[in-house]
């Protein structure tokens, strides 16, 4: 492939006839070795597969970026190589794609129960605990739940519980809640700031809370 | 949730900045981020707000590693157009071993 500036990747993106096509195919054909490259040494679910399904995986991933390319490469900012900027195109639509495949059963309603359960199993984690550390962090979870439960509103909660306790996607609790990864991600900035705030407000301090958990699990 | 996960939350909350970078910008500072990384060019500007973003994101953490670590295989040539398709993870070599072009 032809060594192009940036201005040069460009100018003969936003082409339109063959100086276009030719930009397009040399793309195509590099995201399609880069695509390999990360799904063969990032995507350890795709171990065992065939060299011709990954590349048929690859292919479909590679197409998607490259609409999502030309019709972002007016927010190209120029801090980087052409390059580089297109590797995050096929990284984000070869993770989302294989996140969207590895959804578990996720009901809204199930998460409302959740916040109480997680919070609930880190508080019963007490075996051979001293019983007034044991009791200190009942307590302490007692005050988190009242914390989240009084101060958070539902969404902000299903977001929480979701990504935060269960470790679930951005990408899949957001579309659970009919929203944007990046919504998703300002509703939980907002999540926790609340709680934040009534955990100071409350006197308690980072260390005051692990310093209950520090010496044993 | 097991203890431990519930005090790498806790550092996750009181971690909590009043302003954050959200996604669509984090994203779109990567690409210079890593390259900044990478090259010794120097820290990022906004480095210590993307560094907040990619503690409370792990989907943009993810793409965080994926860019550090195509852009190492960029480095060591194993990006450039080879005859040979890259081997999958049961036929690759030990050693990764595509042979050199200039980069683009």
């Amino acid at each position: 492939m032809a060594k192009r500036t940036n201005e040069e990747w460009l100018q003969a993106l936003r082409q339109s006839g063959e100086e276009q096509a030719k930009a397009l195919e040399e793309l195509r054909d590099y995201l399609l070795r880069v695509a390999m490259v990360y799904l063969r040494d990032r995507r350890p679910e795709l171990t065992g597969l065939a060299s011709s399904e990954l590349r048929e995986m690859a292919k479909d991933f590679v197409q998607e970026a490259l609409l999502s390319i030309q019709d972002n490469l007016d927010t190209f900012r120029g801090d980087s190589k052409f390059t580089t900027w297109t590797y995050r195109f096929v990284i984000n639509q070869a993770a989302s794609e294989l996140r969207r495949r590895h959804y578990g059963t996720l009901s809204l309603d199930q998460l409302a129960e959740e916040e109480t359960a997680a919070l609930k199993s880190v508080a019963e984690a007490t075996a051979g605990l001293d019983p007034d550390l044991a009791a200190e962090r009942q307590d302490l979870m007692v005050q988190l739940l009242e914390i989240i439960q009084s101060e958070l509103n539902e969404r902000q909660r299903l977001a929480i519980v979701g990504v935060h306790f269960q470790g679930r996607s951005m990408q899949e609790v957001a579309d659970q809640l009919e929203t944007s990864t990046n919504t998703l991600y300002k509703i939980l900035h907002d999540a926790r700031k609340q709680i934040k705030g009534r955990l100071l407000a409350s006197h308690l301090g980072a260390g005051d809370i692990l310093a209950l958990f520090e010496t044993r699990w | 949730m097991n203890p431990k996960e519930f005090t790498n939350w806790v550092n996750r909350i009181y971690a909590t900045k009043d302003r954050e970078l959200d996604c669509d910008n984090a994203q779109s500072l990567l690409p210079a981020y890593v390259e900044a990384e990478l090259n010794g060019s120097g820290i990022h500007p906004l480095a210590a707000e993307i560094e907040s973003h990619l503690l409370q994101c792990p989907d943009c953490t993810e793409t965080y590693q994926g860019l550090r670590y195509l852009l190492k295989m960029e480095a060591s040539g194993e990006l450039a157009p080879t005859d040979k398709e890259p081997a999958t993870a049961q036929s690759r070599p030990s050693e990764s071993k595509l042979t050199p072009v200039a980069t683009p």
